[in-house]
């Protein structure tokens, strides 16, 4: 039994509306994968959201049965119908991987046979926010229990606490001392996001430990790995991981430059990216890598038979 | 430092219910309230409009804890865990995996915290230093899908012991209401009967066929996501939240009672053979009137439906645990007992729980 992945799907705009949702991002993005990957939205028995900056700050419900519903996922009760379950799940732009992780063992524990992931951010208070530096991008992997022994084939996270004030991200009240008048017409949660300078230095150096105690436990070397596809997210990442890991330029993969500036979706974006490529299709296994807040970073390996995509 | 989740023993790839299938228990619950009462005639007589209303027969809440000065989400869910590995037989470091599961995610004053996720900070903090970390947010069903998910992973033979942790301030959601709400029929009614409480839950692999958790059943009707929605509040600080409350309880009874009979299934029992019920602790007048549906539908009823809102309200994502934490202290159980959380939240999601009771009494109610 493996987990495969079926399709990838990416929305960098939400054309025809007055703002940019996360609800509308994620939705597109998982329709386009569904479509690709010709299955029925009802086939899909589990959805993970793993989006962190969401339309109007919602806390409660989940955003996922947002999402669930937008894309027609089993939504509704009828008696004997499939039935799906939804709900976020939140690990910055590790949230996929770890996303990944959690499907792969509801679906080769039967729970499902096809789970659905989807990462989106907005910016929730577009006027009053502090450091939003990504733009509106959605990202969405369907993936599909299958009986061979291709897949994801092993995880791994390496968490440094110790830098956890190197990025930052939260909402906060800033309407003290507002009038009325003004508290009824203006944005009184801002979102802020603090990331340091050294932030992107210290995701390489935790994504190069995690890539290396992940090996290391499987008596592997980089050279036994084809393609590595490191998140698109943040800025900078991917290239800087490279030259750390990579001073030949033969196994990263870095993402063009034309993809939109992702948060959490930056790993659907690299691998949508990276799927559409000849050393992808060629390699017979892919190292996923991301990094962000904590500092985290997760690995996932993918076994593949060449040519399959 | 590393968070490594290849499974122990099991050759790598071949992880699958058919290989490797273990059960996981509940081995520790652990709960923080905070300090400060608030009656709900209280509550009604902080509310600006005269609203008229008796709270407390309307819900059978007649007080709910709320947070002082320096609590917060974070606080609570951090003493929660405290609590959970005091009674606990293991230490920070056998947890393998941590989750933090709350709606509301406040780390210091009015800060809604959404990057690094709670769950590292409350790793870090307890020193849980191997564990897998990452936060789940699935409305008043959150710690339960937590519990979900550290029981598939167990399950699998993927790790060995998790923790499921959640601290809910909920009572803004309770201050801001108090403004707007006017009669009965208030859409932010239902956000006077909110509480707040940390709870934290450890489970393990049990062995030798030892008792524990024999299903757990989940699902999610989005056509009725929009029956309860919490946002930042755009006047105040803290969150506001908006319910059709009566159409809520309707389609969540009836949600809920094919989950029930599938979890009920797995576990070869029939409802009358459960000991304990646990339901979300909405009001009891909700609870009644589902208790009576469930038994029409599935033609039996459990012997013991537990409520605890009187002292509490509706803890939101922690009420399972804050129940379960009390009847443990008073010793409400006795082992081999069948329990069932059932759960329903905004989503909709509904769920179920089932397990059997055992040496996790011994723990509680002696010298806590």
């Amino acid at each position: 039994m493996g987990t495969i992945i079926e399709a990838v799907g990416v929305a960098e705009r939400t054309r025809g509306l007055r703002r940019a949702s996360s609800v509308e991002l994620a939705a597109r993005a998982a329709l386009q994968a569904i479509e690709a990957a010709g299955c029925d939205p009802s086939e899909i028995g589990l959805l993970i959201n793993v989006g962190v900056y969401r339309d109007e700050n919602i806390c409660e419900p989940a955003i996922a049965p947002f999402i669930q519903r937008r894309i027609g996922v089993n939504p509704s009760f009828s008696p004997g119908a499939p039935t799906a379950f939804s709900f976020d799940l939140r690990n910055g732009v590790c949230g996929l991987l770890t996303g990944i992780q959690v499907l792969d063992g509801f679906l080769s524990s039967g729970v499902a046979k096809r789970g659905l992931l989807v990462a989106s951010d907005i910016d929730p208070t577009p006027r009053v926010s502090e450091g939003v530096e990504f733009g509106p991008v959605g990202g969405a992997i369907l993936l599909r229990a299958s009986p061979g022994a291709n897949g994801f084939t092993g995880f791994h996270s390496e968490t440094t606490g110790k830098h956890s004030n190197l990025f930052d991200g939260h909402v906060a009240w800033v309407g003290e001392g507002r009038s009325r008048l003004a508290l009824r017409l203006g944005s009184n949660h801002a979102t802020r996001i603090r990331q340091s300078e050294d932030f992107v230095a210290q995701c390489v150096e935790c994504a190069a430990r995690a890539i290396e105690g992940f090996l290391a436990a499987r008596d592997l070397s980089l050279d036994d790995v084809d393609l590595i596809v490191p998140s698109a997210s943040p800025a900078g990442f991917a290239e800087a991981l490279a030259a750390r890991i990579d001073a030949h330029g033969r196994t990263v993969l870095t993402p063009p430059s034309n993809v939109g500036l992702p948060h959490t979706a930056g790993p659907a974006l690299a691998l949508a990216a990276a799927m559409g490529g000849e050393r992808y299709r060629e390699a017979r296994n892919v190292l996923l890598v991301a990094a962000g807040a904590g500092i985290t970073a997760s690995v996932a390996l993918y076994s593949k038979q060449r040519d399959v995509g | 430092m590393a968070a490594d989740v290849a499974p122990r023993g099991v050759p790598e790839g071949a992880v699958s219910s058919d290989v490797a299938s273990f059960r996981s228990r509940f081995e520790s619950v652990g709960l923080r309230l905070p300090s400060q009462r608030l009656s709900s005639r209280d509550l009604i007589a902080s509310c600006r409009h005269r609203v008229g209303i008796d709270l407390e027969r309307l819900t059978g809440i007649r007080e709910r804890r709320i947070c002082s000065e320096g609590e917060d989400s974070y606080s609570l869910a951090l003493d929660a865990a405290w609590d959970c590995l005091g009674h606990s037989r293991h230490e920070a470091s056998d947890i393998e995996m941590l989750l933090s599961c709350s709606i509301t995610r406040y780390k210091g004053p009015d800060v809604f915290s959404f990057e690094p996720p709670l769950s590292l900070a409350i790793r870090e903090a307890i020193g849980a230093s191997q564990a897998l970390h990452f936060d789940v947010s699935n409305a008043c069903a959150g710690m339960l899908t937590g519990v979900a998910i550290v029981d598939d992973f167990i399950r699998r033979g993927v790790i060995r012991c998790g923790m499921v942790v959640s601290g809910e301030r909920i009572s803004s959601i309770s201050d801001n209401a108090t403004r707007d709400v006017r009669t009965i029929f208030s859409s932010q009614l239902a956000s006077l009967t909110v509480g707040d409480a940390g709870a934290a839950v450890i489970l393990e692999r049990a062995e030798n066929g030892a008792p524990g958790i024999e299903a757990v059943e989940f699902a999610t009707y989005a056509e009725h996501d929009h029956l309860c929605i919490g946002k930042a509040c755009a006047t105040a600080p803290g969150a506001t939240m908006k319910t059709k409350p009566r159409k809520l309880h309707d389609v969540a009874i009836k949600s809920a009672v094919p989950t029930l009979a599938k979890a009920l299934e797995k576990s070869g029992l029939r409802f009358d053979e459960v000991d304990h019920v646990i339901p979300h602790q909405t009001s009891v007048r909700a609870i009644r009137a589902g208790q009576k549906y469930v038994k029409q539908e599935l033609g039996s009823m459990a012997k013991n439906v537990i409520f605890n809102l009187e002292s509490f309200g509706n803890t939101a994502s922690t009420t399972h645990f804050v129940a379960l934490y009390q009847q443990l202290q008073e010793g409400k159980f006795t082992p081999g007992e069948q329990v069932v959380l059932l759960c329903y939240a905004s989503g909709l999601v509904v769920g179920a729980v089932v397990f059997s009771v055992d040496e996790l009494v011994e723990r509680y109610g002696h010298d806590h």
